[in-house]
């Protein structure tokens, strides 16, 4: 389908954009993006479109749209930033995320507010991996594709971010209990 | 608690499966008014569709050498559904193809003429147009999207020239075909008669029938996705 989209087929695109809106939208606010989530979705599919000629003919679509949304959101980031004080410069990680009441069941309110604290101690890089692997639910080659890291270094440093959300969790756990306690 | 090695995975899979997010209903316009001043290239499709249709030539002329039972055994499958898929290039795209009696209506209206409930993608939703064609086939319209559903019991109603181009794969637990190459699709009448003004060269079809209708779903690739379309249908 993308070949015919280069061929010319413009309205054809819009399958992509329906298909992959959702996980595009979703990758723009774990990575940032708040408010300025549906423009940087937008403007990735726009800058998608034009990169498409580019695009290798056989290669994973979804993690080449991917790294555009990362990448637009990173930008989006960093102008907010440029235009705020410094005092709010540390912004939580997940400050504009909204999570679906229903979806509790799997997963403990508690549960989950310790995982996106734990998550929000991690450094960046540790976050950003298991943000893409995990929550977004990408397969390790995907994920090599979308970071540009040899699949080796996905899969050791998808195990050292996993051992440190651990200790992290830990941690939180024995404050908690100290608090409580 | 979320200490156990494996459970931790499991459980950002889970705190991402519980993120909440809306995309506008438009995003697709938007971003296609969006990119209505990018460059469009007419003029290759024609190239591919020619090379497209040499390779399905060349891919009849394979398949006459597999043996006949097993060539047997496919087309009796495919006419289970109402389908058949045969060798050979097949006729020659119609200019603006046609089935007889074409006509477009509404769903409430062509549930009437059928005779057996209609189904809607959910991952779709609403189709553009919907259209009802000798009083025995529904044909949703998504843009370039086509969603046909018939009765699969009532006989051959249309043949593929595509053969050995069909991959098996399920829906939902159903049996189904995937077509991931440019097919020639002729719609055949009741009286069994091929009608080559309907004949329509196809890209990327997953076939598969659920309670006696069969649904062709036209223009969604990969296969994953048309999947994903085809059990939204249920």
């Amino acid at each position: 389908m993308i070949a015919r989209v280069v061929a010319g087929e413009r309205d054809l695109f819009a399958i992509l954009v329906t298909r992959y809106g959702v996980l595009a939208k979703r990758t723009a606010v774990l990575h940032g993006a708040g408010a300025d989530a549906d423009d940087v979705v937008q403007e990735a599919f726009v800058a998608a479109y034009r990169a498409l000629p580019r695009f290798r003919s056989g290669g994973a679509f979804r993690p080449w749209l991917l790294r555009i949304v990362v990448n637009r959101s990173i930008n989006a980031v960093r102008a907010r930033s440029r235009a705020r004080a410094l005092a709010d410069r540390a912004v939580r990680w997940d400050s504009a995320l909204e999570w679906d009441p229903a979806a509790g069941a799997a997963l403990g309110v508690e549960q989950r507010d310790s995982l996106v604290r734990a998550l929000g101690r991690l450094g960046a890089s540790d976050r950003e991996i298991l943000v893409v692997r995990y929550l977004l639910d990408l397969s390790e080659a995907d994920t090599a594709l979308m970071l540009k890291l040899p699949k080796g270094t996905v899969k050791s440093r998808t195990a050292r971010a996993l051992q440190k959300l651990r200790l992290v969790l830990a941690e939180l756990n024995v404050e908690a209990g100290s608090t409580h306690g | 608690m979320v200490d156990d090695v494996n459970e931790l995975p499991e459980s950002l899979r889970a705190l991402g499966r519980g993120l909440t997010v809306t995309v506008p209903d438009d995003l697709a316009e938007r971003v296609l008014a969006g990119i209505a001043r990018a460059p469009v290239r007419r003029g290759v499709r024609w190239r591919r569709w020619v090379g497209a249709i040499a390779a399905l030539v060349l891919a009849g002329g394979v398949s006459t050498a597999v043996s006949a039972p097993v060539r047997a055994a496919f087309i009796r499958v495919l006419e289970f559904s109402g389908i058949e898929v045969r060798d050979g290039p097949g006729p020659a795209p119609a200019p603006s193809p046609l089935l007889p009696g074409e006509h477009r209506t509404d769903i409430d209206s062509a549930e009437r003429e059928v005779g057996f409930p209609i189904r809607i993608p959910a991952t779709l939703g609403t189709p553009e147009s919907v259209t009802v064609a000798d009083g025995r086939v529904v044909s949703l319209h998504y843009g370039q999207v086509r969603i046909d559903e018939f009765a699969g019991t009532l006989g051959t109603m249309w043949t593929k020239y595509a053969d050995m181009a069909a991959q098996r794969t399920t829906v939902g637990g159903h049996d189904a075909l995937w077509f991931d190459q440019p097919v020639i699709l002729v719609y055949i009448d009741a009286d069994g008669a091929q009608r080559n003004e309907s004949t329509r060269l196809t890209d990327g079809t997953l076939v598969w029938t659920d309670g006696g209708v069969t649904f062709r779903l036209d223009g969604i690739r990969p296969l994953d996705a048309a999947r994903t379309v085809a059990r939204s249908m249920s």
